[in-house]
């Protein structure tokens, strides 16, 4: 079959690979008719996930076709569409039976090298380096998904893989970043990062009863986006700095003074920056000193009105300086993150877009084959043609 | 092919790859030179202890331990353990090079549901002891299974066999194998990629080349 492998720092490579196999009695294969090149994608083309191997098939974001099926898989039969969610979780373990998929214990093989980095692993990830568990991902004409009856969702007929693909990750990483915001009804929600993640989190903001969401990029097209799907005003942080403010300003003048009562970090670690901060953490991340770039982070701590909330959905890997610390502690703010729980979001998201209550196809901007892999990372990382979200067809 | 991936699976050096990883920050790279624990000295008793909790109950832990046979499903460097009768067993290891360590073993204490302890025969080629408990931690918190091992590992020949065969982190190897013990009592199977597809540039780039080395 044809795959999108890891080749080093920004290269990537379309290749024949043998055909995935049932490994587990509980697997499927999945046929991938539709996959998508998340942000956290960019975070392993641009080399800041460590432990890709060269060869590592990528992609987590996908959805087809069951065409195998294991013998102990229960809910699934062949032919069956899925949507398949990017964390790999067993469904049995402590953490599963909290609801805490993405922190299950029985997925990640390389759990030990998790461990010595982060003290615990978390659940694996498709395509998402070995740490992660080194599962070949969803940029591949087909893939093999373990806990078959755990993860994937079939999707009813009458709804096309462009409505429901975001389900595999970015639309329930925008809900949790919402609900992880802890929103009370009638708060502003100020969200970093106008990519499909950030978006889904303003569109599910207003689903948990904001009053008011802000979205904050660099990109224009973005911000259009958020203003015409997302009911969001928006700040665009350069021309900002033309004016010579700073976003803790605008933000501050925009909330009579507040702050805005829930900040949600939609960048990561790959934060483009501005002033002096961005030369620092350029430097030290250059020379390896520092391994993530928090400049929306630390901006929303900054921002954020005293006893509210930081909800980080952006991915952060490593080690960061300067953590503004200070501020979150003596402004009394709650800090909530980590990877999405997929699995306890995509039955009800499913059912929304399926009654036409959400809408997922928005961020979609350009469509691709699998083979132009290459080309769509380039077009998604530097926001070519006003690129917000590319998907790729085998 | 499936060779192949086993090679580069168990050629991956996860110390050098948290050591890389570490590298990205000197922070990390202190915090991991002073966490590692020297290696253990050849011929030297090796004592092992580890801990997990399993979300089963405890009486059907101990009745998957206490049935010995299933030991290979979750410690991989045994090949296969034959219960001889209610006390004795025969285990036999696997090393690289299709090398084997084989032993017998008794049941020296039999608690059920709590304590089963065990320890190898004399002659036998790695003399070992072990002991495991399992205790309830209350609803919906599981088992606590706490593992002691020791063993003495055999001068000479047999020693680098053995070196071999656990490698150069029995620490790891312990707590990787409670890690499967629990993979297959929750969920029925052991986590693995083994035999997945895979591109061009391994192995033979692997360990040359991964990104985010800062050498
Ligand atoms: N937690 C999870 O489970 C999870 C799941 C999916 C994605 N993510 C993460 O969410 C983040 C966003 O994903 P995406 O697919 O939308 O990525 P994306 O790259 O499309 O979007 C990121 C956006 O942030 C903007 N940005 C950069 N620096 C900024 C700054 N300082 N302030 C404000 N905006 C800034 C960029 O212009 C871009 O529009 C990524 O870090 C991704 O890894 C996390
Ligand atoms: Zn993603
Ligand atoms: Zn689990």
């Amino acid at each position: 079959m044809k795959a999108v492998t890891w080749q080093g720092v920004g290269r990537l490579g379309v290749e024949s690979v043998p055909d995935p196999l049932l490994l587990r009695p509980d697997d499927v294969i999945v046929r991938t008719t539709l996959a998508t090149v998340c942000g956290s994608d960019l975070h392993i083309y641009d080399g800041f996930i460590p432990t890709m191997q060269h060869g590592d098939i990528i992609g987590h974001e996908f959805m087809g076709e069951v065409v195998e099926v294991g013998p102990e898989v229960r809910h699934l039969e062949k032919g069956d569409r899925v949507v398949v969610p990017a964390v790999i979780a067993c469904g049995a373990c402590f953490f599963c039976k909290k609801e805490l998929y993405s922190l299950c214990e029985n997925t990640n093989p390389n759990a030990h090298a998790a461990e010595q980095v982060y003290g615990h692993s978390g659940a694996a990830i498709f395509g998402y380096s070995h740490l992660f568990g080194g599962y070949a991902g969803g940029f591949a004409e087909y893939v093999r998904v373990p806990h078959a009856d755990v993860g994937p969702v079939k999707v009813p007929e009458g709804l096309s893989d462009e409505q429901v693909l975001f389900i595999s990750d970015a639309l329930p990483t925008g809900y949790q970043a919402a609900l992880f915001a802890e929103i009370e009804p009638g708060d502003t929600v100020a969200v970093w990062g106008a990519g499909a993640v950030g978006l889904f989190s303003m569109k599910c903001a207003w689903l948990l009863g904001a009053g008011r969401v802000i979205a904050i990029d660099q990109d224009e097209q973005r911000l259009e986006l958020a203003r015409r799907h997302c009911q969001a005003e928006t700040v665009n942080f350069r021309s900002l700095e033309h004016d010579g403010q700073t976003i803790v300003e605008r933000l501050r003048d925009m909330t009579g003074g507040r702050g805005p009562d829930r900040c949600i970090d939609a960048v990561g670690m790959e934060a483009h920056g501005t002033g002096f901060g961005r030369l620092y953490d350029e430097i030290k991340t250059r020379l390896k000193l520092e391994s993530d770039r928090p400049f929306a982070l630390r901006q929303a701590i900054q921002a954020c009105r005293k006893g509210g909330t930081v909800s980080v959905i952006g991915v952060y890997g490593g080690l960061i300086d300067k953590f503004n610390i200070g501020a979150a502690f003596n402004k009394g703010l709650t800090l909530r993150m980590g990877q999405l729980h997929a699995q306890r979001y995509v039955g009800m998201l499913l059912e929304k877009v399926s009654k036409g209550e959400l809408d997922a196809t928005f961020p979609i901007t350009h469509r691709m084959s699998l083979e132009e892999a290459p080309r769509a990372f380039e077009t998604f990382k530097n926001h070519h043609d006003g690129c917000c979200r590319v998907v790729l067809r085998p | 092919m499936r060779e192949e991936l086993k090679t580069r699976e168990s050629s991956t050096n996860w110390a050098s790859v948290a050591s890389r990883i570490a590298a990205m920050a000197l922070v990390g790279t202190a915090a991991y030179v002073l966490l590692r624990k020297p290696l253990a000295r050849a011929n030297a008793p090796v004592r092992l202890t580890r801990s997990i909790t399993v979300m089963r109950p405890r009486e059907e832990v101990y009745r998957f331990w206490r049935d010995l046979s299933n030991l290979p499903r979750f410690m991989e460097h045994l090949e296969k353990v034959t219960v001889l009768d209610d006390k004795r067993s025969r285990w036999v290891a696997k090393g690289p090079a299709e090398m084997r360590l084989e032993w017998e073993a008794e049941i020296t204490q039999d608690r059920p549901g709590e304590r089963l302890a065990w320890r190898s025969l004399p002659g036998s080629e790695l003399p070992n002891w072990g002991v495991v408990h399992f205790q309830d931690l209350g609803p919906q918190r599981g088992t606590l299974v706490q593992l002691e091992m020791m063993y003495e590992p055999p001068a000479g020949h047999l020693g680098v066999t053995l070196a071999k065969l656990i490698g150069q982190n029995p620490e790891q190897q312990v707590a990787n194998d409670l890690r499967r013990l629990q993979q297959v009592l929750e969920t029925g199977h052991a986590a693995t990629t083994e035999g997945q597809p895979v591109g061009k540039g391994q192995p033979a780039e692997q360990g040359r080349k991964v990104e985010g080395s800062s050498t």
